[in-house]
């Protein structure tokens, strides 16, 4: 139970680094196919709440539930000179907007961050009670 | 007299060699298909102590607490590239929390000593 908190602070460390992760996939991945030839579908990640039943107190850890897709319309490109034209010479180009992703990646930082310093403030609480032992 | 004390060391001495442990989990953060290990406490046996014939109930027993009472364990799987499963979050926060915990027990132990030392020597 002393370092519950540590831990809860840490899940929510993982899972913006993975966040984070799915962010640069989808930036590295603006203007793919995949193995079929279809466009890439930009990937988000659904977070879950992981509800701790051996603590009294309602802690909840945090992680990643599943990576679904994206399924809005594919952005269309006139490109007749492409091969993976149709017949009216548009491409279809993947769903990922690289203004979003920006967004996505700042607040991913930024709650990762917020994550560290409960870690360390946690930390540093449980340092300083090591002080009432001393006289 | 010296109980207090050798479960102290006993516990800092278990949470010495479980950073150890975590070290090696983040040295391996990039090997392929590595499995992250934990050190945890072993249902304790009572270690076989050798017997001193005593007269006295008050006389001294030798404690031969075995140091291996801990037992490495492999973690299930948190998801990985490379198949690799080390996350190097929970592996710092796991060294913090041994940290912190040898801190604790170190401050207890320099308690305890000062405490025989006020008792051998007087103020």
């Amino acid at each position: 139970m002393l370092f519950k908190g540590l831990e809860v602070a840490q899940t929510g460390m993982s899972v913006q680094k993975y966040r984070m992760d799915i962010v640069a996939s989808n930036l590295a991945n603006v203007n793919s196919v995949d193995d079929k030839g279809n466009p890439y579908r930009r990937k988000i990640p659904i977070f879950q709440e992981i509800l701790d039943r051996q603590s009294s107190l309602a802690l909840s850890k945090v992680a990643i539930k599943e990576v679904t897709q994206d399924n809005t319309p594919y952005k269309l490109k006139f490109d007749p000179s492409n091969p993976l034209a149709d017949k009216d010479g548009y491409v279809k180009l993947p769903n990922v907007d690289p203004m979003r992703e920006m967004v996505d990646m700042i607040s991913a930082m930024r709650t990762y961050e917020a994550n560290l310093t409960a870690f360390n403030t946690h930390k540093d609480m449980l340092l300083k009670s090591l002080e009432i032992i001393k006289v | 007299m010296w109980e207090k004390i050798d479960k102290l060391t006993h516990m800092a001495s278990f949470y010495l060699e479980r950073s150890k442990v975590i070290e090696g989990n983040i040295a391996n953060a990039d090997t392929p298909n590595y499995k992250p290990k934990d050190l945890i406490f072993e249902q304790s046996v009572e270690a076989q102590t050798l017997k001193l014939k005593t007269d006295n109930p008050k006389h001294m027993q030798i404690s031969q607490k075995s140091a291996r009472e801990f037992r490495e364990i492999e973690l299930g799987d948190i998801r990985g590239y490379d198949n690799n499963r080390v996350d190097i979050q929970e592996e710092l926060a796991k060294l913090a929390e041994s940290s912190i915990m040898y801190k604790a027990l170190g401050e207890n132990l320099k308690k305890e000593f000062s405490k025989l030392k006020l008792v051998i020597s007087g103020r």
